[in-house]
């Protein structure tokens, strides 16, 4: 029992000191121009006399200390015998920074945290310091003796007595920092030399007059209660809402009309208990916004920009964990307007604008809704080079861009993928971008507006709901249950008869409907739950729902009615699945789970991908333990004329499809404009004189394979792409030996497909023999590793034409093997694939360059997995050179360079 | 001699308790909202008088047969740091109060699909109580 109350006597204790920080900071930070009055100076420090105090009661040592150094250079200044000036405010708010710090990590060993240490040994002796040097240039001793000592040069004293304030506080600090290697950054900020110069003594007496606001106002009026309370009695309360919603049913069906007024009476008074209580859990949304006072600063003093924050509305009401909630969004959209908005001075002043930049946050209720807006008179957002860069990023096609409006383009900046490492200065780039504003806005049920004047101004709205805690939402129900989604996400519900002319089309096996001329891709509700969907469906409910990226139709049994619900919070284990955001219980008492919109769509994405894996795995042999060796090849199907051919998806760069009339025929080569460029046309019908049986003319569209090799690319013009198969079977080679082609597969339909062999056709049609005329300089003998058969030929052709004996293993395990029984002089060069069965490419890396007789021998990785952080694998498990498949020329250059290099 | 009150009840004939501090109440079979694509031994979500809890089928989490004769599903609710539980058992015992002479640790032949959620066994006159943690089965579940 008293475990529990010393627990919540803690819990009072962590609260106050948030409180008192909180306090102090907003005090600080608003004060710099305008000084502080006595009263709010006496206020200050008895504060952190308070924190001081309380800190010691519970133990913490580290804050008793930091608190007794920052009242003890409070001391002189609250007597107005020392200015408290922005050198001395930037010290206190690091050491409250400090004090933050130990107080989110209670559990923290002082002792043995030597970051912490070295922190607190760095500031503490710096307040004294700064008391000490104003002491010595005020011509005033320090009576008190002061707590810390350790780690204060005695020659750096001697330099503060004899330089005259500032100067003595700016070279002194310097050196101070190099016998304390390593500063941590809170501390570092001190030293920053552009600060206001320090006013002298004789000037100080003046600056403290000024009357100021009471910051300290008594609340002696309010009580504090734990949030889990408020919560508890929200959830009675909606409780009680819901007994009320029957209460109300049953009275009208009963003929008392007495009992009919005393529900009408309950009624009133349950609105109105509602009412206050969601009132209970409100907080003026001020206590985000002062904490954004000194965000600016900082950043102004980073960034060396001159920004004015306003801030209105602070006292606007808004739900608890709805503010904490929108903390980080809000903080990263300040920071984005103080860093990439606003422009620094100089050009500021070159485009005739005020010096000074000024961001405006303004928050006010609206139909029900919060708004936030964060208005800045910045750069604003340029839609050409935001073009610009979502193409370079690959957020979007180049093609689609230009279809885009002005508007539409600066929304660009919500992609995932839009803000990433170029920007990262320390500032905005934190690995966040504004797709991830929008998700956790979204998230919440809010929404994020845009609108922005390139060369005037940003502003970005928040429509944020006032409460989690009671939420319109659409009752719907799928095989048999019922669910609850929020109003917010729905965008309109549709009714598609297919007996009425209403059409449901599959494409690539999925359902999709033309909505305006719009697809919009369908879930069905049950498919994702895993319950089976009614076959013969004729009718299908569709809610039409808005995620962050993007809207889709989830296919529901029936819509049923719209009710304000309570949510109702899942247990965590439940929330896995992430389908669902919470529960509530309907009028009739029993339970419906809350459907998580952008969680459901995920799920429907991530259980198609799922099925699919399984389709690989089940080839997988048991003793398998690699990540993901797939041994499957998938296939582009392409028509040409009446024949159906195989190209390896992997060498396929894009599909394309071009109009005929388009073509340029240039020196006997035919050509289309592609991408700002040309792209050489292959007729593949021609090239492998595919006899025109049918007699049937081309259509005018044709589509085309892009093929990407040697970094060009070219485009093999067919005359229809079928689709994507996946088949297990390797390539079998010569049933039908023909130029161009490599040979035949089975497709798991029985039907077997001809391979084009891509690059041979390209290289016939180009008429110039790439492969084949580089040569190895140095004959070795190279171990391949390669589990795919079609990969292997190439390979193996590749070497053998550059003049290289190639011995073939089939993964990781038999290659190692293999190096094993041949011994360490036999291979000169080991060439592997990473994904392979058994033993995957990396492990075979790290367990060839462990052993001491292979490790010179030099390993270059031929994959398909090219992203970046395969590649850190890659190297990190010992490749020398980590290329991409079928790059033949690049390969060859590299085994050139390797072996001339290495031995 | 210091001693320990548990809540007893069983599945499948098996003799289990919980430290009866944790039980909130016992209720009769309730109706359940099936969560899904949610582990088996998630029997679904029941309406507490407007809280929710989460109800656990013991006889699918410990992965004994199926009994179709005591299917009652009476439901054990315990507190816990985070959501309710409902432990779904066939039969409610008494409370019982054993001294701590009684405890043994859980045997290592117990079923490891069993012994991961027990802290030990008391052993009683006639009986052996099997003592479920709901610490560990809440660390299990999450």
């Amino acid at each position: 029992m008293s475990k529990t109350v010393q627990e919540s006597a803690m819990q009072e204790f962590f609260a106050e000191c948030d409180e008192i920080i909180q306090r102090l900071t907003q005090v600080l930070t608003s004060m710099e121009e305008n000084n502080l009055s006595q009263d709010a100076m006496d206020a200050l420090y008895r504060d952190v006399h308070t924190l001081k105090g309380s800190a010691q009661l519970f133990g913490f040592v580290g804050i008793g200390t930091i608190s007794h150094a920052l009242e003890s250079c409070l001391e002189p200044v609250r007597q107005g015998r020392m200015k408290l000036d922005p050198i001395l405010v930037d010290l206190v708010l690091s050491c409250l920074d400090l004090i933050s710090f130990i107080l989110q990590n209670p559990h923290t060993d002082l002792e043995k945290d030597s970051e912490l240490q070295m922190k607190m040994g760095i500031l503490i002796p710096k307040l004294v310091d700064r008391a000490t040097a104003k002491f010595e240039a005020g011509k005033t001793l320090l009576h008190e003796s002061l707590p810390s000592d350790e780690g204060k040069p005695v020659a750096e004293i001697h330099l503060i007595e004899e330089l005259p304030e500032p100067r003595a506080e700016k070279e002194a600090l310097p050196q101070q920092s190099s016998i304390h290697p390593g500063l941590a950054e809170s501390v570092a900020l001190v030293e920053e030399p552009k600060l206001a110069p320090v006013t002298s003594p004789s000037a100080r007496k003046n600056t403290m007059e000024k009357p100021q606001e009471d910051h300290s106002s008594s609340e002696s009026n309010s009580i504090r209660v734990q949030v889990s309370l408020l919560d508890k009695l929200m959830n009675l309360v909606g409780e009680m809402v819901l007994t009320r919603n029957q209460v109300l049913q049953y009275a009208r069906l009963n003929e008392d009309n007495e009992f009919f007024k005393l529900t009408q009476r309950l009624d009133l008074v349950t609105s109105e208990l509602q009412d206050n209580v969601m009132r209970t859990r409100m907080q003026p949304i001020g206590s985000i916004f002062s904490k954004f006072q000194r965000v600016v600063r900082d950043l102004c003093r980073d960034l060396n920009k001159n920004i004015e924050l306003v801030v209105a509305g602070a006292d606007t009401e808004l739900d608890k964990s709805l503010i904490e909630a929108i903390k980080d969004p809000l903080t990263h959209i300040v920071r984005n307007s103080c860093d990439h908005g606003i422009e620094i001075p100089s050009v500021r002043k070159s485009l005739g604008k005020n010096e000074q930049g000024k961001l405006s946050l303004k928050a006010y209720h609206e139909g029900g809704q919060m708004i936030i807006e964060i208005h800045d008179d910045g750069g604003g957002l340029d839609p050409a080079r935001i073009r610009d860069k979502a193409i370079q990023k690959r957020v979007i096609s180049a093609e689609k861009a230009a279809t885009l409006t002005d508007a539409q383009a600066q929304e660009l900046i919500f992609m995932p993928g839009f803000s990433t490492a170029e920007q990262v200065s320390s500032v905005s780039g934190r690995g966040v971008g504004m797709d991830v504003v929008k998700t956790n806005i979204s998230k919440i049920g809010g929404v994020v507006e845009l609108e922005s004047v390139p060369k005037q101004y940003t502003k970005i709205r928040l429509r944020i709901p006032l409460t989690l805690a009671i939420v319109p939402a659409m009752i719907v129900s799928s095989a048999g249950e019922s669910f609850a989604i929020p109003q917010v996400k729905l965008q309109e519900l549709l009714r598609v008869d297919l007996d009425e002319g209403g059409k449901i089309e599959k494409l690539q096996g999925q359902s999709v409907y033309r909505l305006r001329d719009q697809l919009l891709p369908l879930v069905d509700c049950n498919e994702v739950m895993g319950n089976s969907s009614p076959a013969d469906r004729r009718v299908f409910n569709i809610v039409v729902l808005n995620s962050a990226t993007h809207s889709y139709g989830l296919v529901v049994d029936e819509i049923r009615d719209t009710a304000d619900i309570v949510v109702k919070p899942l247990p965590t284990f439940l929330k896995k699945a992430e389908m669902f955001s919470g529960a509530t219980i309907m009028g009739d008492g029993s339970v419906a789970l809350i459907v998580d919109t952008e969680g459901m769509y995920d799920h429907a994405l991530g259980a198609r991908r799922d099925a699919h894996a399984n389709k690989n795995d089940t080839k997988e042999s048991a003793n398998t333990n690699n990540d993901s060796s797939v041994t499957t090849t998938e296939y582009l199907l392409v028509r040409i004329k009446t024949e159906t051919f195989a190209v390896p998806l992997v060498l396929v760069h894009r599909l394309e499809e071009f109009d005929r009339q388009s073509f340029d025929h240039s020196s006997g080569e035919l050509l289309v404009k592609y991408r700002g460029g040309l792209l050489p046309l292959i007729e593949v019908q021609e090239l492998l004189n595919i006899p025109n049986e049918d007699g049937s003319t081309k259509g005018n569209v044709c589509p085309v394979v892009v093929i990407s090799k040697n970094n060009r690319a070219y485009g093999l013009a067919v005359d229809e792409i079928i689709d994507i198969t996946q088949t297990e079977n390797d390539i079998v080679a010569h049933i039908r030996p023909k130029d161009g082609l490599l040979g035949t597969v089975i497709a798991p339909s029985g039907v077997i497909l001809t391979v084009i062999d891509t690059y041979a056709i390209i290289n016939k049609a180009i008429g110039v023999e790439i492969e084949g005329n580089k040569k190895v300089m140095k004959k070795v003998k190279v171990l391949l590793a390669e589990d795919t058969m079609f990969f292997v030929k190439r390979i193996v052709k590749v070497l053998t034409d550059a003049g290289l004996e190639v011995t073939h293993a089939p993964d990781g395990q038999a290659a190692f093997q293999t190096l094993q029984d041949m011994g360490p002089n036999y291979f000169g060069l080991i060439v592997s694939d990473i994904e392979m069965p058994k033993m995957n490419g990396y492990q075979f890396a790290m367990k060839v360059k462990s052993e001491e007789q292979f490790k010179n021998i030099p390993m270059i990785a031929l994959t398909t997995k090219f992203r970046e952080v395969d590649q850190e694998k890659g190297f990190q498990s010992g490749f020398d050179r980590y290329l991409e498949k079928l790059q033949s020329d690049e390969l060859i250059d590299t085994i050139n360079g390797i072996m001339g290099v290495k031995r | 001699m210091s001693t320990n009150q548990f809540s007893t009840f069983r599945v499948n004939d098996r003799f289990y308790g919980v430290n009866v501090k944790l039980v909130q109440e016992i209720t009769q079979a309730m109706p359940l909202t099936r969560v899904p694509l949610a582990p088996e031994y998630v029997s679904g979500l029941i309406n507490l008088r407007g809280q929710i809890a989460t109800a656990i089928g013991l006889r699918e989490l410990f992965q004994l047969a199926s009994d179709e004769e005591k299917l009652k599903g009476i439901n054990v609710i315990c507190r816990t740091e985070g959501p309710l539980l409902a432990l779904v058992v066939d039969e409610i015992g008494d409370v019982l109060e054993v001294e701590d002479t009684a405890f043994e640790p859980t045997p290592d032949t117990v079923a490891p699909e069993v012994a991961q959620f027990m802290s030990g066994v008391y052993k009683l006159p006639n009986e052996i109580l099997s003592i479920i943690d709901i610490q560990k089965l809440i660390q299990f579940l999450n």
